[in-house]
């Protein structure tokens, strides 16, 4: 036997000794890497349609967070323009927010019962969520027209 | 706590429970999941508390066990929103709820504005209706000093409020004892004038026993065996489990 070896074995068999205790604790084990639970995906939302300034359809995604449609942007172009209604059959949901990514454009306009510009952050977090305020649409309010683009206020 | 001369004491508190999961990406699924909890041989709790939209599950799942669902509005922020919370509380009891807990707007209210947070209180009792329990979560961690959590009951109950509730749970503190009380001494002038308000606390309560404190609060103002789910309850989605634990030993 290689003496020499066998506090390094020692060592080692203690270290996993160890781990294993770990694992089995449950208030520690949540902690631990391997056993991080991801957050479930959010519920995917069906409850607007998004157009693009042709009429053709866009599949932004669009999910439930809270009691908040949020759509998606972080993925669209530099500059462009959308169109979003309620999907045919149902009513606006009562709370909309517009997921960005900070620094990929300079702001939203935002056209429906009232008109918005929303600045979107320089830098920061990998995505932020920018709700949308009150009267930006009604329930008598056909669509609204989000525009884009690297500057501060978006050309109309 | 956890004896079995305990299970009494956790069959009674299951029975003022409003069960409740409101994280930020709740689903169906979880909500049926929860429901499962809701009624069992142990008893039932008082309401399953979930987001507006997902009222339409939690009827379902609960369909048949007498258990209201309370869906939340202007949650969690309690932004100066009239519109918005008066929609969601229609949209709630359209759904099915029972019970509405919408957070007052607070900021507004530190702020000196007393208009938004009585027009929000007044739209949203008008929105549930007589027959739906409306539950202003006053946000007592925010509000701060005892005078402003009693100005903000006062407001609440003058504007149509059937429960006063400590916190949404998601600022700290969450609820304590002596906010609780304020927001008590609030509610029995109101009783003393003949208007019977409720209390609910939530916010950080974990344990049996903290849940027992706030039962043992509400008593020694009101009377032993005042609080029952009409008056009183707590708001807890961790709760349950010992309550479950406990009453099944």
């Amino acid at each position: 036997m290689n003496t020499t070896k066998l506090p390094l074995a020692m060592a080692a068999g203690g270290l996993l000794a160890a781990m294993l205790a770990l694992g089995g604790c449950a208030s520690v084990s949540s902690h631990l890497p391997w056993r991080h639970r991801a957050p479930p995906p959010p519920e995917v939302s069906t409850a607007l349609t998004v157009a693009a300034a042709d009429g053709s359809a866009q599949s932004w995604p669009q999910f439930w967070l809270r009691n908040d449609v949020v759509l998606d942007l972080s993925g669209v172009a530099a500059s462009g323009t959308a169109v979003v209604m309620p999907r045919a059959g149902l009513a606006w949901p009562v709370r909309v927010a517009l997921r960005v990514r900070p620094g990929s454009i300079g702001a939203i306009d935002v056209r429906g019962a009232q008109r918005l510009v929303l600045p979107v952050p320089a830098s920061g977090a990998a995505t932020v969520d920018l709700e949308l305020p009150p009267g930006i649409y009604v329930a008598a309010t056909k669509q609204m027209t989000l525009t884009w683009g690297p500057a501060s206020v978006p050309a109309p | 706590m956890g004896a079995a001369q305990d299970a009494p004491l956790a069959r009674r508190l299951l029975g003022l429970l409003d069960l409740t999961s409101l994280n930020d990406a709740d689903d169906g699924p979880v909500i049926q999941a929860l429901s499962r909890q809701a009624a069992t041989a142990a008893g039932r709790v008082a309401a399953l508390c979930t987001w507006a939209r997902l009222v339409p599950s939690a009827v379902q799942a609960l369909d048949g066990t007498g258990v209201p669902v309370a869906a939340v509005a202007n949650f969690p922020g309690g932004a100066p929103d009239v519109q918005a919370s008066a929609l969601e509380c229609r949209q709630a009891v359209a759904d099915g709820a029972r019970e509405v807990d919408v957070v007052f707007p607070w900021r507004a209210f530190l702020g000196g504005d007393r208009d938004t947070p009585v027009t929000l209180v007044q739209a949203c009792r008008r929105a549930c209706g007589p027959q739906t329990l409306l539950k202003v979560i006053l946000e007592t961690g925010a509000l701060g000093s005892p005078a402003q959590i009693r100005a903000a009951a006062d407001l609440a109950i003058a504007c149509g409020a059937d429960f006063l509730k400590t916190s949404t749970g998601r600022l700290q503190p969450g609820a304590t004892l002596p906010a609780a009380q304020v927001m008590l001494d609030a509610l029995a002038q109101a009783q003393a004038r003949g208007v019977r308000v409720g209390f609910k606390a939530s916010g950080g309560i974990r344990t049996m026993a903290e849940a027992a404190s706030y039962v043992a609060l509400y008593e020694g103002r009101f009377g032993v065996g005042s609080a029952g789910p009409a008056v009183f309850r707590i708001g807890a989605s961790q709760l349950v489990r010992e309550l479950l634990s406990v009453a099944n030993a």
